[in-house]
């Protein structure tokens, strides 16, 4: 029996863009997640989230370090074994109008799962089944005859879930899943997924860029910049007390939905953009922005380490209680 | 009273599709002050993309149709004014920006030119001014090297640059309304909050109107003076964005405020169930009532006005009718001290 | 004076309890894709004029030499190149053979001949055109590549060659045909299931365990069929001008088996003196590329997702 559901050990990720660039999307990346925990990733779009959670499913080949599924390399299994892992490792992903095949009908694309792991001996079986996980996620039997395009945003979000829960998966990466959505539908779905967790004793990866709901859904939370992670704490932890430069600047940015103090706090903008991640130079990433940045920060690249009260930074002057 | 730059006045717009006709915008009501920023909130599908569009004639007819109302702008009836009216305005008094930056920008075109020529079209001004006018807005604007970026083609700016380039080229002729539809949607959170601090600068400024169309309530919050929110093709209350927040009167606009994570201990949101009606069949009587928590038999039957219950505070719900029973909506709680909020408005 | 002033009955303010099932209906009727299409296609006036034409062409076909006495060899040397009367509505060839029966035998030809020799090419096309967009890599370049060399050389002449190794007639046109005709139509399903690979639907099939057979066959290709329909529907009058151009050139159809591209064919000796020998069938076989060409461009329209209303 493993310490930790899923393991992630140095993944690395990278794309060959053409002669000597390299897309470094992830970065040595490093976390665990526990069973029926919640493991928040945020960070702006191009900071390799999305890559890692593909990545951690196989969607994506890894191209060094680790995967451990349950103690098993999720990369290096073949054939049959890792066909059950299919089945144990779900995605749910963010496009509610990409995510489902506009040819088929709602039941056809929750019951695709099942005829693949051949989880129904009979016909009747799999009727039962699939109407059963329409009601599970809030929709009706007469849902199934359906196509994709005459539900709203919410609802096929709702199918792409029971999609996923119709292989009885344990973990699942919930990649933007509710980024697309509006604010009443976000609230519902959010609702579900962790009604979900608790009832089928999920674990998740959530995968977000939205400050408010990584921080309601989540235990633990990863804040990643362009390839690497570089804070990571228990939520509560690091949303009171951001320590990275990256972080705080990135609650400061968010608007919150609360007029006064909106109006009242100072406005701090990060300056600049979001530098390339084709070939960065061996320096802090976060270094030309950091209003902190002192010269070492452009020789080296700082590693995640432990502050105290397992609350991770990978910056030299929060390691040294310089911020 | 303040003069009001724009007002809409009972605006019925709808499709003709093959399945019958979407009621898209189904009597609105609204107006915007000199000077002010409004926002416009709501979900998809409650209009209130087609409602301002509607202002800037952009919506093809056929297949939309103006059923009836008025829009005013300047205290002017534009209702009726033909496309060759509208490009006067177009450009010269009236703006406006969008989520995706490269549908108004032209990808075979350098910048600067898209830009200039934009200016030329309304100003009677040599090509040389309007080239250096140009350079002084892409600077305003934030673009670095504005000589240099003059001549670059689109796609060689980032999201947030390309954003900057739209809003450069919405404000170069100085127009007295600029309307901006989900113009951070589409970018990340540190750009936003970039580009919004460049809108409000550039309004105090110029001395711009904004309406700003948004589903996101943090960017309402930090930018609006005063809010919308629309709901299935009609407005459903209008108030200064602090009563709107805190004291929110209409149940859709509390529900949305609700179901909003506010780092409370629970794990469960309170989220309005259900989805919105479909516009090809709306609903009788109150367009929320099948989700209201509050519903109740008149709900069902007929629409409640839009009336103003309190100073700029107006809300479309039968819970205003002095026979109806008294509730206390829920809205957001400030971080800032109560005190405070006490002595201000 | 708002109705919020007006006094209402009491129990006008009663609470009603509001079922969220209710709220999930969907209240448009439903409509699959290709219904949706369908409804487009019919709105569309010059698609329909154009199938109407074919559906006639096709008809009298069929149908036209089966009323007739005359076949198509029946010669009568008494009555060479009679004008249309109403015996012969399209009068007679200088073997005295009628020319209404020719043409319509003729079209039975061309017209079997320009569709199955489109929709084998197209179907051929679909496979190697899935197989290479969803393998990639090295197949795919080794796929690409052979097609771009082998398109160099007109379509043309590699149908004259392997006619003359194969010999001529029907059914060895539609074997040429398909032979050479897969490659445009592997092209763009290629190029479509590129762009569809990457789809979250795809991905999610991925996710959920599919082998690459399923992927292919029950999610990529369905999903291309829009464009293989209009391919196919436009490689139709392709397919007739080719077999035309090869029987008037002597080379296709041999006598005595008529089509319209053969007719036209001995129609030219006589054009000075007998006209019409030659422009019905030409007339016929523009007519009907026409035709086809407006209802795939009615077709192709109905079929864009994008212009869905």
């Amino acid at each position: 029996m493993a310490d930790h559901l899923l393991e992630v050990k140095g993944l690395k990720k990278y794309f060959r863009l053409g002669k000597n660039q390299v897309l470094h999307a992830v970065d040595d990346v490093s976390f665990y997640i526990d069973e029926g925990k919640t493991f928040g990733l945020v960070g702006e779009s191009g900071c390799g989230k999305t890559t890692v959670g593909r990545t951690i499913i196989r969607l994506y080949d890894a191209d060094d370090g680790q995967v451990l599924f349950d103690s098993m390399d999720v990369h290096k299994l073949k054939g049959k074994e890792y066909k059950q892992l299919t089945s144990k490792m779900q995605m749910i992903f963010q496009d509610p109008y990409a995510s489902l095949d506009p040819r088929k009908t709602v039941g056809a694309i929750i019951g695709e799962g099942l005829k693949i792991h051949k989880l129904c001996k009979t016909k009747q079986e799999y009727t039962e089944r699939i109407y059963e996980l329409l009601e599970i996620v809030g929709l009706s039997r007469e849902h199934a005859s359906r196509f994709p395009h005459e539900f709203s945003g919410g609802q096929r979000q709702r199918v792409g879930i029971a999609r996923a829960l119709a292989v009885n998966p344990k973990f699942i990466v919930c990649d933007e899943a509710i980024s697309a959505l509006d604010v009443s539908i976000q609230a519902q779905i959010i609702n579900l997924l962790v009604e979900l967790q608790e009832k089928f004793k999920l674990t998740y990866l959530f995968i977000a860029h939205d400050l408010n709901v990584v921080r309601h859904i989540s235990d633990d939370t990863a804040v990643m910049y362009l390839g690497k992670i570089i804070e990571k704490a228990e939520t509560g932890e690091l949303f009171d007390n951001p320590v990275h430069p990256y972080t705080t600047g990135l609650l400061a940015a968010a608007p919150e939905a609360d007029p006064d103090y909106e109006k009242s706090r100072p406005h701090m903008l990060m300056s600049g953009e979001v530098p390339s991640p084709i070939n960065p130079a061996p320096v802090c990433r976060f270094a030309s922005r950091c209003p902190y940045a002192r010269p070492r920060c452009m020789e080296a690249e700082p590693e995640l380490k432990n502050i105290g009260n397992n609350h991770y930074v990978a910056c030299f002057q929060a390691q040294e209680g310089w911020i | 009273m303040r003069e009001r730059i724009l007002e809409i006045k009972d605006l019925f717009f709808s499709f003709d599709t093959y399945a019958g006709e979407v009621h898209a915008v189904r009597g609105v009501s609204l107006y915007v002050n000199k000077g002010e920023t409004l926002a416009i909130v709501g979900e998809s599908g409650c209009g209130k993309s087609v409602t301002i569009q509607n202002v800037m004639k952009l919506i093809p007819t056929p297949p939309g149709r103006l059923k009836g109302g008025k829009i005013y702008y300047c205290g002017e009836d534009i209702t009726n004014y033909t496309q060759k009216q509208m490009q006067k305005l177009r450009g010269k008094e009236m703006s406006m920006i969008f989520q995706d930056p490269m549908t108004s920008l032209n990808p075979t075109m350098r910048i600067g030119r898209q830009i200039a020529e934009g200016i030329l079209k309304h100003e009677k001004i040599s090509r040389a001014e309007a080239k250096d006018r140009t350079i002084q807005m892409l600077g305003k604007v934030g673009i670095s090297n504005p000589e240099k970026s003059y001549k670059r083609y689109p796609h060689q700016f980032s999201g947030g640059m390309r954003q900057r380039v739209m809003i450069a080229m919405a404000l170069v002729c100085n127009p007295k309304i600029l309307f901006a539809d989900e113009p951070t949607t589409a970018l990340d959170v540190t750009t936003q909050a970039q580009i919004l601090e460049l809108i409000n600068q550039l309004k105090e400024e110029l001395g711009t109107s904004v309406v700003i169309i948004t589903h996101d309530l943090g960017v309402v919050a930090r930018t609006a003076e005063r809010i919308a929110v629309m709901y299935a093709g009609k407005v459903v209350e209008t108030g200064i964005a602090r009563d709107i927040f805190y004291n929110p009167k209409h149940p859709y606009t509390s529900g949305l405020l609700e179901s909003m994570p506010s780092g409370g201990s629970s794990k469960t949101l309170t989220s309005i169930p259900g989805i919105p009606p479909d516009l090809f069949a709306p609903p009788k009587g109150c367009s929320f009532a099948p989700r209201c928590k509050y519903c109740m038999k008149i709900c069902q039957e007929i629409m409640p006005d839009l009336i103003e219950v309190e100073n700029q505070h107006s809300v479309s719900c039968w819970l205003m009718h002095p026979q109806a029973p008294k509730h206390e909506l829920p809205g957001r709680k400030s971080r800032v001290n109560a005190q405070n909020i006490r002595e201000g408005v | 004076m708002s109705n919020m002033q007006i006094e209402l009955p009491k129990d006008a303010f009663s609470r009603v309890n509001t079922s969220s099932k209710e709220s999930e209906l969907i209240t448009r009727p439903g409509i699959t894709f290709w219904a949706d299409a369908r409804r487009r296609l019919m709105k569309n006036k010059v698609a329909m004029l154009g199938l109407a034409i074919i559906i006639i062409i096709t008809m009298l076909a069929i149908f036209a030499p089966v009323f007739s006495e005359y076949t198509y060899t029946k010669q009568d040397l008494a009555n060479t190149n009679a004008p249309p009367s109403r015996e012969h509505p399209f009068g007679t060839d200088s073997h005295g053979r009628d020319l209404w029966v020719r043409v319509w035998v003729g079209a039975r030809v061309s017209l079997a001949v320009g569709i199955f020799g489109s929709i084998i090419p197209g179907l051929i096309g679909i496979v190697i055109g899935g197989i290479s967009g969803y393998f990639g890599g090295k197949v795919d370049m080794i796929i690409m590549r052979f097609i771009d060399i082998v398109m160099c050389v007109p379509n043309m002449i590699y149908i004259i060659l392997i006619t003359i190794y194969i010999g001529t007639g029907p059914a060895a046109l539609v074997v040429a045909f398909a032979l050479t005709g897969w490659m445009g139509t592997a092209r763009s399903v290629r190029g479509m299931i590129l762009q569809l690979k990457e789809q979250e639907f795809v991905l999610a099939s991925r996710t959920l365990g599919a082998s690459p057979a399923n992927l292919i066959f029950q999610h990529l290709i369905p999903n291309t069929l829009g464009i293989v329909v209009v391919s196919m529907t436009m490689g139709v009058p392709s397919a007739i001008f080719q077999e035309a151009f090869l029987s008037f050139i002597g080379l296709g159809i041999q006598p005595p088996v008529p089509s319209w591209g053969q007719l036209a064919n001995l129609g030219i000796s006589v054009f000075r003196i007998y006209p019409s020998q030659l422009l019905i069938p030409a007339a016929l076989i523009s007519i009907t590329m026409l035709s086809f060409n407006l209802f795939g461009d009615g077709l192709r329209d109905a079929l864009d997702p994008k212009l869905r209303m």
